[in-house]
């Protein structure tokens, strides 16, 4: 029996902030932060100790995450495989940076076919990504947390709001009282 | 796994509006994305992965180059049939589980011990 592995309060709004950009993208780019958000989660439990979970779970996708246990460290082993997957992923990540639009609408610029030609060496089902994805998840205290809905829609629309309604006044300036009176 | 729930169902969300805009890949992409994750919660094997994937290589080539195969977008679109038993599947393993989960108190993963606590 082991203890759902609680996470820190802040590192969980990172790992859900993760989510949602990966939820709410395409092509490769949702790899990106899929692979960000593993990267983060194997630190904080541990790299030993998360191998060791997996090699015992009884859950029933146990025939993989068990052999994803066992072949961790192995030379074609999970761990070689995400070092191996970072430049593929990184290749995309930096090509889709380089489109004008983030809801990949504009289809005939010339940055698009680069996203594509770098997406296309992304394979689009990876069950042991996400055997991985989804046991870190079910094993630590994020799992009963809520994503916001407008951080799915990151990508759908044109980034963050735009901060320019916001008083830029610095926190000791004084406010200067009306000339009328009150 | 409420959060793998809500993960799921805005997946599906977009891949029905992509879908109804024409974005056929993006549509694709998030519809597999979804069905990996099913695969996870299943345990399912699926014997066809490699030829999906690489359809799906064959298909994003094609949009890349300006000539959309549409032959091969066929048949992904017909793979995805049969590969959305596995995501119904998995739904409603996971409403089943949050309803046990109402009932008998919170489930958690096989062999995993839960205690409320503050951090």
């Amino acid at each position: 029996m082991t203890d759902l592995i609680p996470i820190n309060q802040v590192f969980s709004q990172i790992a859900l902030k993760k989510l949602a950009y990966f939820g709410g993208s395409t092509l490769g780019n949702d790899v990106y932060y899929l692979k960000e958000f593993l990267d983060m989660m194997i630190n904080i439990i541990g790299e030993d100790r998360l191998v060791n979970l997996l090699s015992n779970d009884s859950a029933e996708n146990k025939s993989v995450t068990n052999r994803l246990g066992k072949e961790w460290y192995s030379s074609k082993g999970m761990r070689r495989r995400l070092i191996k997957f970072d430049k593929r992923v990184d290749d995309t990540k930096r090509a889709y940076d380089t489109l004008d639009t983030n809801d990949l609408k504009k289809k005939d610029t010339d940055s698009y076919k680069v996203f594509l030609k770098n997406a296309q060496n992304i394979s689009v089902i990876k069950p042991d990504l996400y055997a991985l994805f989804v046991f870190v998840i079910s094993c630590s205290s994020i799992q009963k947390m809520n994503i916001r809905n407008e951080d799915f829609k990151i990508f759908q629309q044109k980034g963050y709001r735009a901060t320019g309604e916001l008083n830029k006044r610095k926190v000791g300036d004084r406010i200067e009282p009306k000339a009328g009176g009150s | 796994m409420k959060l793998v729930t809500i993960i799921m169902n805005k997946r599906i969300e977009f891949y029905t509006e992509a879908s109804m805009n024409k974005q056929k890949i993006e549509s694709l992409w998030h519809f597999y994305s979804v069905y990996n994750i099913s695969l996870a919660i299943t345990g399912f094997e699926d014997k066809n992965i490699k030829k999906k994937n690489r359809l799906m290589s064959r298909l994003i080539e094609s949009q890349a180059n300006g000539k959309f195969d549409f032959p091969t977008y066929n048949k992904l679109v017909n793979f995805s049939k049969n590969d959305m038993k596995v995501i119904e599947m998995a739904i409603e393993q996971m409403e089943i589980k949050q309803e046990a989960g109402e009932i008998f108190g919170d489930n958690h993963r096989k062999g995993m011990f839960a205690i409320n606590r503050y951090d």
